[in-house]
């Protein structure tokens, strides 16, 4: 897969193997998105990336309810979510986009946790514009393949100055 | 008696007018069929099942006929790009993947389609249909021929789903309902074909695997022959899941 999907201010090179969506939720989503009260999402209509090795549902969580679970030991989630301009300059967002490292992640970083996989999650900021980095892989033994797998994506992420 | 005679002179005339009718109409939905390239006898090409012939119109009711040929199986397959029901823009693979994805080309005006949304949006009838290893994708046309609210209705949350008239001529799509399976480890298109009922879905795939895997078994089998390989190869199985149990049941209990 070749080229790139931009949409939002946010732009990703495609990677071969990895599903791309660049999205912002609609208002009605906010309120409609999870009828069961599963599927937990920010309550803001700002946008996001999500990324994954498998093909997700289109009902998921912004922090990847739904795709976590089925992950496989291989697979790589990702979620790139904008936070508001309120939180540019917030001592949490660090400047500069993350690169990530195999001991970042953590099985415990999981909101709930599952066996095998691990987690990590980052808060920055870049051309002026606050995010939080969340990323699932479906190994914690495989985190150093992993992790590798997961920056090829990462690098490919262009962000338009707010 | 004559009364009698006449009443029986009338309906035997009525009936033949009638005959006649049909076989007209017949002869003509024949000839338009011919026109399109459809084969009557034996499936001409390497195909999932029985294929459905893109009817005139917009009704798009499918039959039970062989599509055109000049298809798609044995090409290289192409990721899917396009956007979601949302408008957001959404790319998804097939290709360098270490699973097999079905595309189902669906629209939401045809009405031998409205099986498939409904079978395939539903996690359990999709599972029972194509095994938990195949990966599905509903492809619907663009915004400009159709409706993303009656899409997202049809498609549900639990469907993947792509707008995109790029991937309708990638995979040179002739007919909705229409159905393409990729095996993502060679990038190839393995199966293709119509089918008329959700029903079928599962036994177009098996034969896709099946002759697939004969394929490579008779390729690995001229390749050792030439003493270039000294295996045969191996076979398909769809309905295998490769990962490991404890995945599996999170998936089931999710």
């Amino acid at each position: 897969m070749t080229g790139r999907l931009s949409a939002h201010g946010l732009s990703v090179a495609l990677v071969p193997g990895w599903d791309v969506q660049i999205l912002r939720r609609d208002e009605s989503a906010l309120l409609l998105a999870s009828p069961d009260g599963d599927v937990p999402v920010g309550g803001y209509a700002l946008p996001m990336i999500h990324a994954a090795t498998i093909t997700m549902p289109p009902l998921r969580g912004d922090y990847g309810s739904h795709v976590v679970p089925i992950l496989g030991h291989d697979d790589v989630f990702i979620a790139m979510v904008e936070f508001g301009a309120e939180s540019v300059g917030a001592a949490m967002f660090r400047p500069g986009f993350p690169v990530l490292r195999s001991r970042d992640f953590d099985p415990e970083a999981l909101q709930r946790a599952l066996p095998d996989r691990s987690g990590t999650q980052r808060f920055f900021t870049v051309a002026g514009r606050a995010f939080g980095l969340f990323c699932v892989i479906g190994s914690h033994l495989r985190r150093a393949r992993l992790t590798s797998k997961a920056n090829e994506l990462l690098a490919g992420i262009e962000v338009d100055p707010a | 008696m004559t009364w009698w005679l006449l009443v029986l002179s009338f309906v035997t005339l009525l009936l033949s007018v009638l005959v006649v009718g049909l076989l007209q109409s017949h002869a003509a939905m024949v000839r338009a069929l011919d026109g399109l390239g459809a084969d009557f006898g034996e499936h001409t090409r390497p195909g999932v099942g029985d294929a459905a012939v893109e009817p005139a119109g917009d009704e798009r009711a499918a039959t039970s006929l062989v599509a055109a040929e000049g298809g798609a199986v044995g090409m290289a397959a192409r990721d899917v790009i396009g956007t979601d029901v949302s408008g957001n823009p959404i790319a998804i693979a097939v290709t360098r993947v270490e699973r097999h994805t079905l595309l189902a080309f669906l629209s939401s005006g045809c009405l031998a389609c409205h099986g498939f949304w409904e079978g395939l949006a539903d996690p359990r009838s999709r599972a029972e249909a194509v095994g938990s290893r195949v990966s599905v994708v509903a492809v619907a046309k663009g915004v400009d021929s159709e409706s993303p609210a009656a899409i997202a209705k049809l498609a549900g949350g639990n469907l993947a789903t792509v707008m995109s008239n790029e991937a309708w001529d990638d995979y040179s799509v002739p007919v909705a309902p229409y159905f393409v399976l990729v095996d993502g480890r060679t990038d190839r298109v393995i199966g293709e074909g119509s089918a008329v009922t959700f029903a079928q879905l599962g036994s177009m795939l098996e034969r896709a695997a099946a002759d697939a895997a004969a394929a490579r078994s008779r390729a690995a089998s001229d390749l050792s022959r030439r003493g270039l390989l000294g295996i045969a190869g191996g076979v398909v199985d769809l309905t295998a899941d490769s990962r490991e149990p404890d995945t599996r049941a999170q998936e089931r209990s999710t």
